[in-house]
């Protein structure tokens, strides 16, 4: 029993130093965005298109079959109630508030978080971060600065389409296999979504996006070893990510809707 | 005195690396810390760089206390300082010529083209042409260390800092890196602080050599000196060193 609660009490050590090192990493990141990522323009250009535009297609695809894939299972439910033409409202409603902005949020974790930390997880064993030092130059504004500003731009931007193109999927479905009229399927999309609802998907991605790249970024620099190391960190990145996405979601859910 | 090291001692993960280190160096001077693998020369120059935080003693760079320096201080004393790095530490995503321009790219309001020329200018100093656009991964290792040590030279330090130039090189590359460490010193004048385990470096560069095993210098000279050293350590090291060139050529 002491044992259980020796482990648990280091494991909850361990969580609030780690907590601690991403808000000091993203803290000291954001401090610098105003001074050093639009001299670095270069870089946040190259990072805002490795975040959004290469993960469009991925999220494109998955938002789409999700929206379609809701429909018919929602579908299927309401026909026995008779309020199959609700579906369109409960699709885009789940999609806004909740799905959209964690699908991306997952797809950008385990695609640009994995990437990311594994490439300042190389540069911090082959000493290029060393060399980024011995010039003065600070690793942090240099590497994580201009992708933390491109996650911010990006993962919301990416949401919104998401949210967009599930709709799109939802509606071929509802149309074209459920038998729902067009207009009823659109009238009921956007009669229940609130104005609050997309404000709070776009807050909840624009923090998934800090804390993907906070997260990976953080593993990145914390990488030592060889190449077996630069996979921990990978690792270690993908799963915080993952885990801090939920944790916030949670968190931020209970704020906008229940307090 | 360019660098000034007393009684230095150095912990990491609750382990002392460099135990009471003194060393003096002077401008213009070329010095060599020769030791094996692990006895602490890297630690030594990641610290006199103030990459990482000596524990205890005195240090002295450019005039600068190491102990007492705020980060403002350590980003205009690494301006005064270029390092060469073991795996010459080129950034994968640029090209050499912005390899080589980094520092200008980053603190100097040059055009491109300006640095370009630059750039090409160190590059034929370190004895490379056409290599402008290439990337890191395009070059053999004798030419990345060629590029390192042209990316260091670029802000025209006044003391550069090369950590194990010739290791994971073939002989005739490190006989033409070793000579081209000497002509830049003579051009370039520069104070010279080299890490290395290569005993040939040593006894080509050095005016003076200090030999370090496990974290302490434990003779300090020139190479005639050391060849008739009493230490057991520096004979057994220097003899197997010169068995091991022998065997070489």
């Amino acid at each position: 029993m002491i044992g259980f609660i020796d482990s648990l009490g280091k494991l909850a050590i361990e969580a609030i130093f780690y907590l601690g090192e991403i808000t000091f990493i993203t803290a000291s990141a954001i401090k610098k965005i105003f001074t050093d990522s639009f001299r670095r323009k270069k870089i946040l250009f190259e990072q805002m298109g490795r975040i959004g535009i290469d993960s469009f297609p991925l999220v494109g695809i998955i938002a789409t079959f999700t929206g379609m894939v809701m429909v018919m299972e929602t579908a299927v439910t309401l026909k026995k109630f008779g309020g199959e033409s609700y579906v369109g409202g409960i699709v885009s409603v789940s999609m806004v508030r909740e799905l959209g902005p964690i699908i991306v949020a997952l797809i950008v974790a385990g695609r640009v978080g994995a990437s990311v930390a594994a490439e300042i997880g190389s540069m911090k064993i082959t000493e290029q971060i060393d060399a980024l030092e011995v010039f003065g130059v600070d690793p942090v504004s240099y590497l994580v600065t201009p992708r933390l500003l491109a996650s911010m731009v990006m993962v919301p931007i990416l949401t919104i389409m998401a949210n967009f193109l599930s709709i799109v999927g939802g509606y071929i479905i509802a149309v074209y296999l459920v038998h729902i009229t067009s207009g009823v399927y659109l009238y009921q999309s956007f009669e229940f979504i609130k104005l609050k609802d997309i404000f709070v998907g776009v807050i909840k991605s624009f923090i998934f996006g800090i804390l993907i790249t906070g997260a990976s970024c953080l593993e990145g620099l914390k990488t030592s070893g060889g190449a077996e190391g630069v996979g921990i960190s990978t690792t270690r990145a993908v799963v915080h990510a993952f885990f801090l996405v939920i944790l916030a979601n949670l968190v931020l859910t209970a704020i906008f809707y229940f307090l | 005195m360019v660098i000034e090291i007393e009684k230095l001692c150095v912990t990491l993960k609750e382990r002392e690396i460099l135990e009471e280190i003194s060393l003096n160096v002077s401008e213009n001077e070329t010095v060599v810390i020769l030791g094996p693998s692990g006895s602490g020369k890297t630690v030594l120059l990641k610290t006199l760089l103030g990459l990482l935080t000596p524990s205890k003693g005195k240090l002295i760079v450019l005039g600068k206390d190491m102990f007492n320096i705020s980060r403002e201080e350590l980003l205009q004393l690494r301006k005064k300082t270029g390092m060469v790095f073991q795996s010459a530490a080129l950034f994968d995503s640029m090209s050499v010529w912005e390899n080589v321009g980094f520092y200008l790219l980053e603190f100097l309001r040059l055009s491109e083209q300006e640095i370009r020329k630059r750039a090409e200018q160190v590059l034929l100093a370190v004895g490379l042409s056409d290599v402008l656009d290439k990337m890191p991964d395009e070059l053999s290792g004798g030419m990345r260390k060629r590029v390192g040590i042209a990316r260091a030279l670029i802000s025209e330090p006044e003391l550069l800092f090369y950590d194990e130039p010739t290791a994971g090189l073939d002989v005739i590359t490190s006989t033409s890196i070793t000579k081209l460490m000497k002509k830049i010193h003579r051009e370039f004048k520069t104070t010279d602080l080299i890490v290395t385990h290569d005993l040939s470096i040593a006894r080509h560069l050095a005016d003076k050599i200090a030999v370090i095993n496990e974290g302490k210098i434990i003779e300090t000279g020139t190479w005639e000196q050391l060849l008739h050293s009493k230490n057991e350590f520096v004979k057994y090291f220097l003899n197997i060193g010169a068995a091991y060139e022998n065997e070489r050529f």
